[in-house]
């Protein structure tokens, strides 16, 4: 766990550490993590929208669509519309129907400790998420199924009003971390660029 | 461009290429859309740092000390959620 938290004063504003460190040694409840869609600012990084449209390309290279709940990536400051001509979407599954699915495939105590890493948030492609909206089991965000999806669609979303939660302060600070360690990890000392 | 001119023109022209104040556009009282954010990385903590390589790297760092335990999914697990994604589709 994270000792002397003043060497990240550059990345997490003074005010905003003692909260960030006291959520962090409740891992793994990530209660603190979502929120109601924020009352007043419309467009958040991160913020999840319900029956949101989506596209993934099988092997085949055939397209498949489908509505999910999904997980905005994109930077706050990229949102308005001035910047905005696509928007960047992850999409939500519920976590209790994974489990079923993996049930057949493992022992109980795999799938304990399988469903344990996963609640822990230690799976880099999965951003487990707590009970929000439909997903009273939790739910996993998978980061390594992004699709591009135009920002019209995005905006009608919105005035659908399909805005289901919004991260919290920590709970955004936190879903940086996601993404780095997913993103943006150290290569491999192997890898030599030229 | 003398030098004299070019030590003052290029840092304000390098502030106005990246730096923009932070506005909102508020079309109603409840909807309010960030509008004008810096475009460094440093902008969203306020931070003056020398470059943002490092910013990076404190991420990482920090990301490190949070989920030590991180790991990506095995080949059997990535196949496991793949093959849950796609059953959505059905």
């Amino acid at each position: 766990m994270i000792g002397d938290f003043s060497r990240y004063a550059t990345i997490i504003p003074e005010e905003h550490q003692p909260a960030l460190q006291r959520n962090l040694t409740r891992i793994p409840d990530f209660s603190w993590l979502l929120s109601e869609p924020h009352p007043s600012l419309e467009r958040l990084q991160g913020d999840l929208i319900k029956k949101f449209p989506t596209v993934f390309l099988d092997d085949s290279a055939t397209p498949r669509s489908r509505d999910f709940t999904v997980m905005l990536l994109n930077n706050t400051c990229d949102l308005p519309d001035e910047r905005l001509d696509f928007v960047t979407a992850a999409p939500v599954v519920d976590f209790q129907k994974y489990l079923e699915f993996e049930r057949p495939r493992r022992t109980a105590e795999s799938l304990r400790a399988y469903a344990d890493s996963i609640r822990r948030n230690d799976k880099t492609e999965l951003l487990y998420l707590p009970k929000f909206d439909e997903f009273e089991n939790g739910a996993l965000v998978l980061l390594h199924m992004v699709c591009s999806v135009s920002a019209r669609v995005y905006k009608r979303a919105l005035t659908a009003q399909k805005r289901i939660a919004s991260f919290t302060q920590t709970g955004f600070y936190f879903s940086l971390i996601k993404l780095t360690t997913h993103i943006a990890r150290a290569e491999a000392t192997e890898v030599v660029r030229s | 461009m003398t030098p004299t001119i070019q030590a003052i023109a290029v840092p304000v022209l390098l502030n106005l290429a990246y730096v923009q104040p932070m506005t909102l556009d508020s079309s109603t009282a409840m909807s309010i859309v960030m509008k004008g954010c810096e475009s460094r990385p440093t902008a969203m903590f306020n931070a003056q740092r020398p470059n943002s390589a490092t910013l990076a790297l404190d991420w990482l760092e920090f990301g490190t000390a949070a989920l030590p335990n991180a790991q990506p999914l095995t080949a059997e697990e990535r196949a496991s959620i793949n093959d849950f994604f796609w059953s959505q589709f059905q």
